[in-house]
């Protein structure tokens, strides 16, 4: 969400510089919490995680981070954190189609024809396990 | 904001890369097209073993707008995924060539791609992409 890049940063010093250099260029904003609502998580009996999640958004982006909180002798802590990106500001999603058929072509053949005639700006080469 | 987007970056069908990446496009407008050398989609995973199931849970494996349904089995089978993967992409009316291979492809100095594709075994078509992503099995 706040850079292009994959990166990986170890121990609180690196990773709190990371976070100071590189929020503030790309700062977050709206933060909401959103379904699934919080909840403590006891998977094992010497492990308790507060499990979040939350919407917010960038300049160019929207997005929802899914988090899981500890309480440590030093406070609470951010155990995890995955950030994933929702919508790009600038290219909304287009509508769905309406599916009445007002034209003169029926789907079926509306849908084989632009299997066969496509111009793609994008081809995906293989559509299987990558 | 769907729950299932945040899913499906962690599961292990993240590596159904270009089905989804495909469905986002087309989602956002952008014209696409799977080219896949297989008969039918989905055969990747329908040609493994008889007897092969998924080894994690499905419910982090949940694919964009078209989750897994409800009462959908924990493990998923190799070949009920391989024909899941086949409903996606006409659920989600994504424009596919099977038994099609990319013979060459080269860039022009206009910067597109200039691609040959063997549609089908019985015709040749060149297409002039912007862009081409490869997901091939590694």
């Amino acid at each position: 969400m706040f850079t292009w890049d994959h990166r990986t940063f170890n121990f609180k010093d690196n990773i709190r510089r990371a976070a100071s250099d590189l929020i503030p260029s790309n700062p977050a904003s709206n933060v909401k919490v959103i379904a699934p609502f919080p909840s403590v998580q006891s998977p094992y009996p010497d492990l308790s995680f507060v499990q979040f999640t939350v919407s917010f958004e960038t300049e160019i982006a929207t997005g929802s981070a899914i988090s899981h909180a500890v309480y440590t002798t030093g406070g609470w802590k951010i155990w995890t954190m995955h950030t994933v990106i929702e919508t790009l500001k600038a290219f909304p999603m287009v509508d769905e189609a309406d599916g009445h058929m007002t034209g003169v072509t029926s789907w079926e053949s509306q849908r084989a024809k632009e299997d066969d005639e496509v111009t793609p700006e994008v081809v995906v080469i293989g559509g299987g396990q990558k | 904001m769907s729950f299932y987007s945040l899913c499906q970056s962690i599961g292990e069908l993240t590596m159904l890369s270009g089905l989804q990446l495909a469905a986002h496009l087309k989602s956002l407008g952008t014209s696409v097209l799977i080219v896949e050398k297989n008969a039918q989609i989905g055969d990747i995973w329908r040609n493994r073993y008889e007897y092969l199931s998924l080894h994690l849970p499905h419910w982090a494996d949940h694919f964009a707008f078209f989750p897994f349904p409800e009462r959908w089995p924990t493990y998923t089978p190799a070949q009920k995924l391989g024909i899941f993967m086949e409903w996606y992409a006409h659920a989600l009316e994504l424009p596919v060539w099977t038994s099609s291979e990319v013979i060459k492809a080269e860039l022009s100095q206009e910067g597109h791609w200039i691609l040959q594709v063997n549609k089908g075994g019985n015709d040749v078509r060149t297409l002039h992409p912007k862009h081409v992503v490869s997901s091939l099995q590694s």
